[in-house]
């Protein structure tokens, strides 16, 4: 329970050691959301100056970061120059969308790649297993954003699935049942993308744990007892893989609001990647921050929940941090 | 008592090693058309260097491994000629016990679930038949049930080389193949282990084929001794004769390391 608070904790400095180094790494780079604006004849120099004075951009960079940790306790996390609403208020939704696709994404991914890679695994040499091989080095040399735009081209061509976006305009007066089947329509592309792009890293780690573990001498002596193939790898091979397994687990977590940015962009899924690109573009740093520190928190919970899990899967670790 | 339990005919195992980007293969012999026989009660002593395919030879008897050619003869059935289907009968009755008992127990499991889990996969009796045989075991060799619960990483060395022999016995096997059971393991613990083997096989009339690299010990358990070099047998006779006339200079020079000064610590670390 101590650990349980000491890693929170070690979580929380973490979280604002990132929020001041975005803050002065987004400082040092020249200009600021009203920067353009000067060059525009037709607004007065002070007008700017005014605008600048009210969004506190006038004050020194120590006073701003105290503004802004005051809108983080009220739950506001900062100020969006570019839509004139709390940060919170206006990242929210996206972060549901970009949730929901992620997450839909990352659990096919994972559970692909644990089947697969365990068949493989069991099948070392075979040509299932080479083709394998073959097929995950090929998906892991074609960058995302190609494979998102083949896609999206198939999906124009052949009109079997929305091209972009996440719900059909006359969405709201949908029933329940078409709701969803709308909605998984849209998921479809990004989702493929998504599980296109990291299922060979995971199937590789999968593949080579579990082939690892099948020559360890305690499943070599389980063979010896007469184990069934299926046994010996639900019972002993795929439990002495799961521990690098469950930390690249952790790590997955981390990806949640980052793996799809890019391929939210290409096809218009109307969550944080699109946002953050124009904010980045148009120097909206209160947004930027938001969405760093919210991939911050989690890594930071996703490398603490792998450990907990591990803790509570490996009787070895559970003794030594007694 | 003089019937061959074990017999292994002209057994070879060459592994092939597969060329980057070639089609040339490279062939490694681990035996070399290794013969030896064990008759029933008896124990075998196999004894020679690291690399002279003791344990592939022990792994091919557990059918472990797949003998490239030869035959392996276990009463009048050849395990060699048998697929994994036909094999799974015979597994029960031929035990290989692991070199390096820390790494042959599954870590996830508890002491008596280690020993319990053959009988599980077998399928012989209920749960609770099976965790009763299991303690039974454990206090056969020496482990008491206070122990049971423990997992493994919580063992000594020379507990967890017990649980391990209670693990290859607990199916009654007739054949045991002991591969190099005293590694790792202190003076005073190997003498203990040797004593429980002897125990054991009294008791329950085991066939040991004991593979080791410390003559000395090995002659003391044995009732015959072969040396193996380069994957042949290159010669066997009973321990007394090895160690006073043995035939070939490599056979002279393990007794010479096996009797020389310094000859218990050899024992003990196991170098040669």
């Amino acid at each position: 329970m101590g650990y349980l608070l000491r890693r929170v904790l070690h979580g929380v400095v973490v979280l604002v050691a990132v929020s001041i180094l975005s803050f002065l790494l987004l400082h040092l780079a020249p200009g600021d959301f009203f920067a353009e604006m000067r060059l525009s004849p037709q607004i007065a120099p002070g007008t700017v100056d005014a605008l600048r004075a009210q969004y506190g951009l006038d004050q020194s960079l120590p006073v701003q970061y105290g503004l802004w940790l005051r809108s983080v306790s009220k739950g506001e996390f900062g100020y969006s120059f570019a839509y004139n609403q709390p940060v919170s208020a206006l990242l929210w939704p996206r972060v549901r969308n970009t949730l929901l696709l992620n997450t839909v994404a990352l659990v096919i991914a994972w559970l692909l790649a644990v089947a697969l890679g365990t068949w493989a695994a069991a099948r070392p040499g075979k040509w299932e297993d080479r083709l394998c091989a073959v097929a995950s080095s090929a998906l892991l040399v074609i960058p995302d954003l190609m494979l998102a735009l083949a896609l999206l081209m198939l999906a124009v061509r052949t009109r079997w699935f929305p091209a972009g976006g996440m719900v059909a305009i006359d969405f709201t007066d949908l029933s329940a049942c078409s709701k969803v089947k709308d909605l998984g329509a849209h998921l479809f592309l990004p989702a493929t993308v998504i599980v296109l792009g990291t299922f060979p890293l995971l199937y590789r780690h999968v593949r080579s744990s579990v082939s690892e573990s099948l020559a360890l001498p305690f499943v070599q002596a389980a063979r010896g007892y007469g184990i069934r193939r299926n046994q010996l790898l639900f019972r002993q091979a795929l439990p002495a893989a799961a521990n690098p397994l469950v930390s690249l687990l952790g790590l997955s977590f981390g990806t949640l609001l980052s793996a799809s940015l890019l391929v939210e962009v290409v096809l218009g899924w109307p969550g944080l990647g699109p946002m953050l690109l124009e904010s980045i573009l148009a120097r909206d740093v209160y947004v930027v921050i938001a969405v760093v520190l919210l991939s911050a928190a989690l890594v930071i919970f996703g490398s603490l929940f792998a450990d907990i899990l591990l803790y509570w899967s490996d009787p070895r670790i559970r003794t030594d941090a007694r | 008592m003089d019937e061959p339990l074990l017999q292994v005919r002209d057994l070879t195992k060459t592994y092939t090693q597969h060329r980057f980007l070639s089609r040339k293969r490279r062939e490694i012999p681990a035996l070399r058309g290794v013969s030896l026989s064990v008759r029933r009660g008896c124990t075998l002593g196999l004894v020679g260097e690291s690399g002279s395919g003791k344990s592939t030879l022990a792994r091919c008897v557990a059918r472990l491994e797949n003998p490239t050619s030869g035959e392996i003869w276990f009463g009048d059935t050849d395990l060699a000629s048998l697929d994994r289907a036909q094999l799974r009968p015979f597994r029960p009755r031929i035990q290989l016990l692991i070199q390096d008992s820390g790494a042959a127990i599954n870590p996830y499991f508890r002491a008596w679930e280690v020993v319990a889990e053959p009988l599980r996969i077998q399928q012989r009796g209920t749960a609770g038949q099976a965790k009763t045989k299991t303690l039974e075991i454990m206090q056969q060799v020496g482990l008491p049930e206070t122990l049971a619960e423990r997992r493994p990483h919580e063992l000594s060395g020379g507990q967890r080389q017990r649980l391990a022999i209670a693990r290859a016995l607990v199916l009654d096997p007739e054949l045991l193949v002991l591969d190099e059971p005293f590694v790792g393991l202190d003076v005073s613990v190997q003498a203990q282990i040797a004593n429980l083997l002897l125990a054991l096989q009294e008791e329950r009339s085991l066939t040991y084929l004991l593979i080791a690299h410390d003559l000395a010990l090995t002659s003391s358990m044995a009732d015959e001794i072969a040396v193996i070099h380069g994957g042949i047998i290159i010669e066997s006779a009973t321990p007394s004769e090895i160690l006073r006339t043995p035939q070939q200079p490599y056979t002279a020079q393990l007794v010479a390391a096996a009797c020389g000064p310094g000859a218990g610590r050899a024992s003990a670390g196991g170098a040669l």
